[in-house]
């Protein structure tokens, strides 16, 4: 061998051995440190996005979903020229400059731009490519009917947390589990897939409203507070059997997707947590206890001809002098004196009793927060005027939800019910985590009772009654009127100015498709019942009834046309009593 | 015949490491780009996912039963419709062939 070759050989082998002895260095002495910072360079930690799950009408339609708008964030101390940055970033976004210029001083690490920017303006901002800004996905819930059921859905916070309606009640639903995501990225940024979700969705809710009534009920309580200049309403619907809330609307109201521009009052879910004194609307209770307990029937008859009657030294009026009125005729008529007489006659305990029964002084369970139960004195604390009193609706304190599932125990027969907003839990896969089934509870009030109230309370609608406003042509209907004095804060004493009118019935009054109230606080020029709230109702029954493809009771054997395929197309009218 | 077999072992023995490496190599570069298009295509399902969000939301508020009708009632002319004149519709079965048998021919 040449001394040449030796030397190459030499070589060869001398620079593979400074290799390998790099590689052992790298490989076995530095390896702990070394893989740290790769792990650092080619891993991304990327927190996962939660989408909060859709909620829906009972008929799949959605009532909030999700949108994707990513939030902006910056590294203060990376701005190089925050006079710059403010300039050009608070010029897309519409931000104060001087603010931006604020929030890039400190010693602080992050700092949020904005908030859920539409796409649009993130792709600008993308364009500008700052040094020390970046964007993280992020989503924003979107209530894409406005002011629709507002009240009911609620709304959430910057962060997606729900704070009121059903977004709060079933949080723990619709929110899902976060935590982070890995990602290997390569020397370009480039995503190396390697397990686990980039997202994550809450579990959907159906909600018991329909779309289509809810529409029916906002439409009308919004023309009654125009026309009545009324300084609040509320409307619930709901169907009897189930206790499934149908539509439930209040006015004033707010947009849940722009939550902060309105006032605490006009958030205010009204139908669950307002107390008022339900007037003429609670003599439903009276009457069923002088039924229940064999006081009177529906024809024993009350002197009412003085037109008042003094209970504890204090004066109760009707609204004019009725004569001898029978019970039915006293819910017919709405005299406050016939209550009074029955009242008295009952006595305190048997009174309360039937007051308890009906569930007053107590919540509905409804599955919304921040339910009221009212207020319900017990008969210790009863002053000498109470029994008078609570017989025509004072001295009890109750929500609108309270008088409308008093009244749904008559329309379905006699028994208790929960009302409820949710009916379904249905997880991202599909299946049914949760149902809430409208269980009919215990029987509270007897069959007959029932029959003889629907009488009566069929009556208030006649011509005779204090509602006939409130009749539908074609169909039946059943209810009561309430007109109630509001106390008048400066004074402490009933208000001869404020009112509080109100309307409960049911429609149609044999297996009835719905129970629905209307109270409408503080109403101008004119407060009966039956002239303001009574209206209303007709004018949504009317509508809810051709929504629902509800016939005439009438005329039923006129309304039905029988189309057979037999041979040629052929009509034949034919009566339902055949069938 | 032996110095022959002791060759083919000697080149096979050079030869099956660097395949082993080589194979070893290839496998791992593919395995990264399937995770690479993998990563491709969860980004690809997320965007899908966002989009099919902003749909359902547009789709959403477009079918606005609310709006819906204000447009009907508004710009349509059109009016709810009067319970009085309406007729509802039922279908008649049409009578079944009369078939010889035990059942009843109903």
């Amino acid at each position: 061998m040449n001394k040449r070759a030796l030397f190459v050989k030499t070589t060869i082998f001398v620079l593979f051995f400074l290799v390998l002895l790099r590689l052992v260095d790298l490989m076995l002495i530095k390896h702990a440190k070394l893989s740290r910072i790769a792990r650092v360079q080619q891993t991304k930690e990327q927190e996962v996005l939660v989408r909060r799950g859709i909620i829906y009408d009972r008929k799949g339609r959605e009532l909030a979903v999700n949108l994707e708008r990513p939030s902006l964030y910056c590294d203060p101390k990376l701005i190089e020229e925050p006079g710059e940055f403010a300039q050009k970033v608070g010029g897309i976004l519409k931000l104060d400059k001087r603010r931006l210029v604020k929030l890039l001083k400190g010693e602080r690490r992050f700092a949020w731009i904005a908030r859920k920017v539409s796409p649009e303006v993130a792709s600008r901002i993308q364009s500008l490519r700052i040094e020390g800004m970046g964007m993280l996905p992020d989503t924003k819930r979107f209530y894409p009917k406005g002011k629709l059921a507002a009240h009911l859905l609620g709304f959430v916070d910057i962060d997606n947390k729900g704070l009121e309606g059903v977004e709060r009640t079933y949080e723990d639903f619709l929110i899902a589990d976060g935590g982070r995501v890995y990602i290997t990225r390569d020397a370009k940024g480039n995503i190396l897939y390697r397990g686990g979700n980039f997202e994550s969705s809450g579990n959907s809710i159906v909600l018991t409203i329909d779309e289509g009534l809810q529409a029916i009920v906002e439409e009308e309580i919004d023309r009654a507070v125009r026309q009545w200049q009324a300084s609040a309403a509320t409307v619930i619907m709901m169907d009897p059997f189930t206790g499934e809330i149908l539509a439930l609307a209040n006015r004033p109201t707010f947009d849940p997707n722009r939550p902060g521009r309105y006032r605490a009052s006009s958030r205010r879910n009204r139908a669950i947590t307002d107390l008022y004194e339900p007037g003429s609307t609670f003599k439903l209770v009276t009457a069923t206890a002088a039924l229940e307990e064999g006081v009177a029937t529906l024809n024993t008859r009350f002197d009412c001809s003085d037109g008042y009657i003094e209970v504890g030294g204090k004066r109760i009026r009707d609204s004019h002098k009725h004569g001898i009125l029978t019970l039915k005729e006293i819910i017919e008529k709405s005299s406050n004196v016939g209550a009074v007489k029955v009242a008295l006659k009952l006595g305190p305990g048997r009174l309360y009793k039937y007051v308890k029964l009906y569930g007053f002084g107590e919540k509905t369970g409804i599955d919304l927060i921040g339910e009221s139960p009212g207020i319900v004195k017990d008969p210790s604390q009863w002053s000498a005027t109470t029994i008078g009193a609570m017989a025509i609706g004072y001295e009890v304190m109750v929500t609108p939800l309270q008088v409308l599932r008093a009244y749904a125990v008559v329309a379905n027969g006699g028994y208790e019910i929960r009302p409820h907003v949710v009916s379904k839990v249905i997880s991202p896969e599909g299946l049914l985590l949760k149902k809430n089934r409208g269980a009919r509870g215990r029987r509270i009030i007897s069959e007959r009772t029932v029959r003889q109230l629907k009488v009566a309370l069929r009556a208030v609608v006649s011509e005779d009654g204090t509602a006939p406003k409130a009749a539908i042509p074609g169909n039946t209907v059943a209810g009561k009127t309430g007109t109630t004095r509001l106390v008048d804060k400066r004074t402490g004493r009933y208000s001869y100015r404020d009112f509080v009118s109100s309307f409960v019935g049911m429609v149609p009054v044999e297996n009835p498709l719905f129970v629905m109230i209307v109270v409408i606080w503080r109403p101008e020029r004119m407060y009966y019942g039956g002239e303001v709230a009574a209206p209303v109702f007709r004018a949504i029954a009317e509508k809810a009834l051709a929504y629902r493809f509800i016939p005439r009771e009438d005329r039923l054997k006129d309304i039905f046309l029988y189309v057979s395929s037999d041979e040629n197309i052929m009509l034949k009218r034919m009566a339902v009593a055949e069938k | 015949m032996i110095i022959r077999r002791s060759f083919i072992l000697k080149v096979l023995s050079l030869l099956l490491p660097l395949v082993l490496v080589f194979s070893v190599v290839y496998l791992r570069s593919s395995i990264t780009a399937l995770e690479y298009q993998l990563g491709q295509l969860q980004l690809e399902k997320l965007r899908l996912i966002n989009k099919k969000s902003e749909l359902i939301a547009r789709r959403a508020k477009a079918t606005s039963l609310k709006k819906i009708e204000l447009v009907a009632t508004r710009k349509m002319g059109l009016r709810y419709i009067d319970r009085q004149k309406v007729f509802y519709v039922k279908e008649v079965a049409p009578p079944a062939p009369y078939t010889a048998g035990l059942d009843n021919n109903k």
